[in-house]
C-alpha cells in the first residue's frame, strides 16, 4: 500500500509543476502587458527627445538626458570591465602556470561577484568620489558599474576561451605555435562572437542597476552630460524618483517602457550574435 | 626569436601585473569600508547597534540596527522560501514537457527576465501588490513587509528556475538513455531520480538566490515603507541596504551617521560572506559524494 502511494506521487508532482509553470507564465506576460499598456499614450517620440519639465520636475516632458546618461554610464562600465576581464581571462587560460595562484584569483573574483551592488556603491563613494576626488560624476558611476559586471564578464570569457582552447590546443602545441600568435590568430577570431554577446548581456545588467550609481554618479536632475566629470541622470534612478517622490506614475511607467525597450534591443544583439555563431 | 616571441613575453608580464590589480581591488574594497566603520566601532556608540531605536541625528544619538538586520533576514528567508517550490515546479515542467526550439526560447526568456532591472519590479510591486493591499482595507498604507516578500520572490523565480533547468539537464544527460530504455516515464524519473540526485544543486541555487535577496536594494525599498521598526508581516519595515541607499545622501562626510552606514554595510557583507562560505562547503560536499 505504501509503495503504491509512492508510485503515484509523480502524478501529483506533474500537476503541481504544471500549475507552477502556468502561474509563472501568467505573471511574466502580465509584467510586460502592464508596463506597455500603462505606458501607452505617454510613450511617444517626444518622450524620448524632450527633457523633464513641469513642477515638481518630471511630471511633464520626456527623459532625454536620462537616456543619454544611462547610455554613457553603460558605455564606461562595459569598456572598463571588458578590458580588465579580457586580460585576466587570457592570463588565467593561457599564461598562468601556477595552479594555486590561478585558483586564488578565481576565488577573489568569486568574492567580488558576491558583494552586493549597494556595498560597491559605498566603496565607490569613499574611494572614487572622496579619496580620488572624482566627485559625483559619470566616471565614478561608470567605474563602479564596471566593477559590478567585471566578475560576470570574466567568468564567461574564461569559459569561452576554455572551450575554444580545447579544440585547438593539441594541434597548436604539435606545430610549436607561440602563445601570442595562437591567441591573436586562432582564439580571438573564433571566440569574438560569443564575447560580443557576453558584453552586451553584461551591459544590459549595468544599464538597469540603480544602487551603485545612486551614491556615486546619478543625480535627480541634470542636463545631458558634457564631460565624464559631470554628474548625469540615469533612467532607473529617474524611475525610482518618479515613484518614490510620488511625482507621476504615468511617466514612471513610460520610463520603465523606455528602459525595457533598450534592454530588449541589447538582448536582441546578444541573441543574434550567439545564435548565428551556433549555426556556423 | 621572432617578433611574436618578444610580444608574447611582454604580454605575459603586463597581464600578470593587471591580474594582480584584481587582488588590489578586493583589498581596497575591504580596506575602505572597514576603515570607516572601525572609527564608528571605536566611538563608544557601538553598543547601541543591537538596540531598536535608530536616532542618528538626535543630541543623544543611538544607532539601533536590530530592525534593519531582522528585516533583511526576514524578507530574504521568506521570499526565497516562497520562490523555491514555484521555481522548482517551473523548472521541472520546462525540462519534462518542453523541447527543441521552444525550450531554447523559454530559457532565453528566463535569462532576459532575470535581467529586468529591479526598479521595474519595484514599480510593478508598488502598482499591483501595494495598491491591492490598500484596497482590501486591512491596513492604512499598503507598503509592508508582505509586499516586499511578494515582489522579491517574483524577481527571484526566473533566476532560480533557469539555474535549476541547467542542473536538471546535466542529470538528464547522465541517465536519460537508461531511464528511457527501461520505459520509465519522464515525470516518474523527474520525481524519483532527477530531483533526488540534484538536491545539492537545489540547495546551492537556493543559497545563491538568498544572497541576491539579502543584497537587493531598490525593489524592496520601493514597497517596504522604510520605517525602522521591528518586522511584522503586515507592517512597515526596512532593510540594511535600503537604509544605506536612503540615508547616504543626507549623511555628512565623516560624521558618526556616515560611519554608522558603513557599519551597516559591513554587517550585510558579513552575512553574504557567510553564505558564500556555506555554498563552497556544500559544493565540495556534493562533489565528494557524487558517484
Amino acid at each position: 500500500m505504501k509503495y503504491r502511494r509512492m508510485l503515484q506521487s509523480h502524478n501529483y508532482v506533474r500537476i503541481l509543476s504544471t500549475v507552477a509553470f502556468l502561474m509563472v507564465a501568467t505573471v511574466i506576460s502580465m509584467i510586460f502587458l502592464l508596463v506597455f499598456i500603462k505606458a501607452g499614450n505617454n510613450l511617444n517620440l517626444s518622450f524620448f527627445l524632450e527633457k523633464p519639465s513641469g513642477f515638481p520636475i518630471g511630471s511633464e516632458g520626456g527623459v532625454f538626458p536620462a537616456i543619454v546618461g544611462s547610455l554613457a554610464f553603460t558605455l564606461i562600465a562595459s569598456v572598463s570591465a571588458s578590458i580588465l576581464a579580457l586580460i585576466v581571462a587570457l592570463y588565467l587560460e593561457f599564461y598562468c602556470s601556477n595552479e594555486r595562484f590561478g585558483e586564488a584569483i578565481r576565488v577573489t573574483i568569486g568574492v567580488i561577484a558576491g558583494i552586493p551592488s549597494i556595498i560597491l556603491g559605498l566603496f565607490g563613494y569613499s574611494f572614487l568620489v572622496v579619496y580620488l576626488g572624482f566627485g559625483i560624476s559619470l566616471l565614478s558611476g561608470g567605474l563602479v558599474l564596471g566593477l559590478m559586471i567585471f566578475p560576470y564578464i570574466e567568468i564567461k570569457f574564461e569559459r569561452i576561451f576554455r572551450d575554444v582552447n580545447e579544440m585547438y590546443k593539441i594541434s597548436t602545441y604539435a606545430l610549436g605555435v607561440n602563445t601570442g600568435y595562437y591567441i591573436v590568430h586562432i582564439i580571438l577570431p573564433v571566440a569574438w562572437r560569443n564575447m560580443v554577446s557576453t558584453i552586451s548581456l553584461a551591459s544590459s545588467l549595468a544599464m538597469g542597476a540603480t544602487a551603485p550609481i545612486l551614491l556615486t554618479g546619478a543625480v535627480f536632475y541634470a542636463k545631458a552630460p558634457k564631460s565624464i566629470f559631470s554628474p548625469a541622470m540615469a533612467l532607473p534612478l529617474h524611475l525610482y524618483n518618479l515613484v518614490g517622490e510620488n511625482i507621476s506614475i504615468e511617466n514612471a511607467f513610460a520610463t520603465a517602457g523606455v528602459l525595457l525597450i533598450l534592454l530588449v534591443a541589447l538582448n536582441l544583439i546578444t541573441w543574434s550574435f550567439s545564435y548565428s555563431g551556433e549555426g556556423r | 626569436m621572432n617578433i611574436y616571441d618578444y610580444a608574447d613575453k611582454i604580454a605575459h608580464r603586463i597581464s600578470r601585473i593587471v591580474v594582480l590589480t584584481t587582488f588590489l581591488i578586493l583589498v581596497l574594497i575591504f580596506l575602505f569600508i572597514l576603515n570607516e566603520s572601525l572609527s564608528f566601532l571605536g566611538s563608544g556608540f557601538s553598543d547601541t547597534i543591537l538596540s531598536v531605536s535608530w536616532r542618528p541625528l538626535s543630541k543623544n544619538p543611538s544607532f539601533g540596527m536590530l530592525p534593519m538586520i531582522l528585516g533583511t533576514l526576514y524578507i530574504g528567508f521568506f521570499a526565497t522560501l516562497l520562490a523555491l517550490p514555484v521555481s522548482l515546479g517551473c523548472a521541472s515542467f520546462i525540462s519534462c514537457q518542453v523541447r527543441g526550439r521552444l525550450k531554447y526560447l523559454m530559457l532565453s526568456m528566463m535569462d532576459m527576465l532575470a535581467g529586468i532591472p529591479s526598479v521595474v519590479y519595484g514599480l510593478l510591486g508598488f502598482y499591483t501588490v501595494v495598491k491591492m493591499l490598500e484596497s482590501t482595507g486591512l491596513m492604512a498604507a499598503g507598503e509592508s513587509i508582505f509586499a516586499a516578500i511578494i515582489t522579491l520572490s517574483v524577481m527571484l523565480i526566473p533566476y532560480m528556475a533557469s539555474s535549476y533547468v541547467k542542473a536538471f539537464e546535466e542529470v538528464e544527460l547522465m541517465y536519460g538513455f537508461q531511464t528511457r530504455a527501461l520505459g520509465v516515464s519522464k515525470w516518474y524519473s523527474m520525481t524519483h531520480l532527477v530531483i533526488v540526485h540534484t538536491k545539492g544543486h537545489i540547495l546551492t541555487g537556493y543559497m545563491l538566490a538568498l544572497s541576491r535577496a539579502l543584497g537587493e536594494t531598490m525593489a524592496v525599498m520601493m514597497v517596504i515603507g522604510n520605517s525602522p521598526i521591528l518586522p511584522k508581516l503586515f507592517g512597515k519595515g526596512i532593510t540594511l541596504s535600503g537604509l544605506i541607499a536612503l540615508e547616504m545622501s543626507g549623511a555628512q562626510l565623516d560624521s558618526l551617521h556616515y560611519q554608522s552606514l558603513y557599519t551597516a554595510g559591513i554587517i550585510l557583507l558579513a552575512f553574504l560572506l557567510l553564505i558564500n562560505l556555506l555554498i563552497r562547503k556544500i559544493e565540495s560536499w556534493v562533489k565528494s559524494n557524487e558517484i
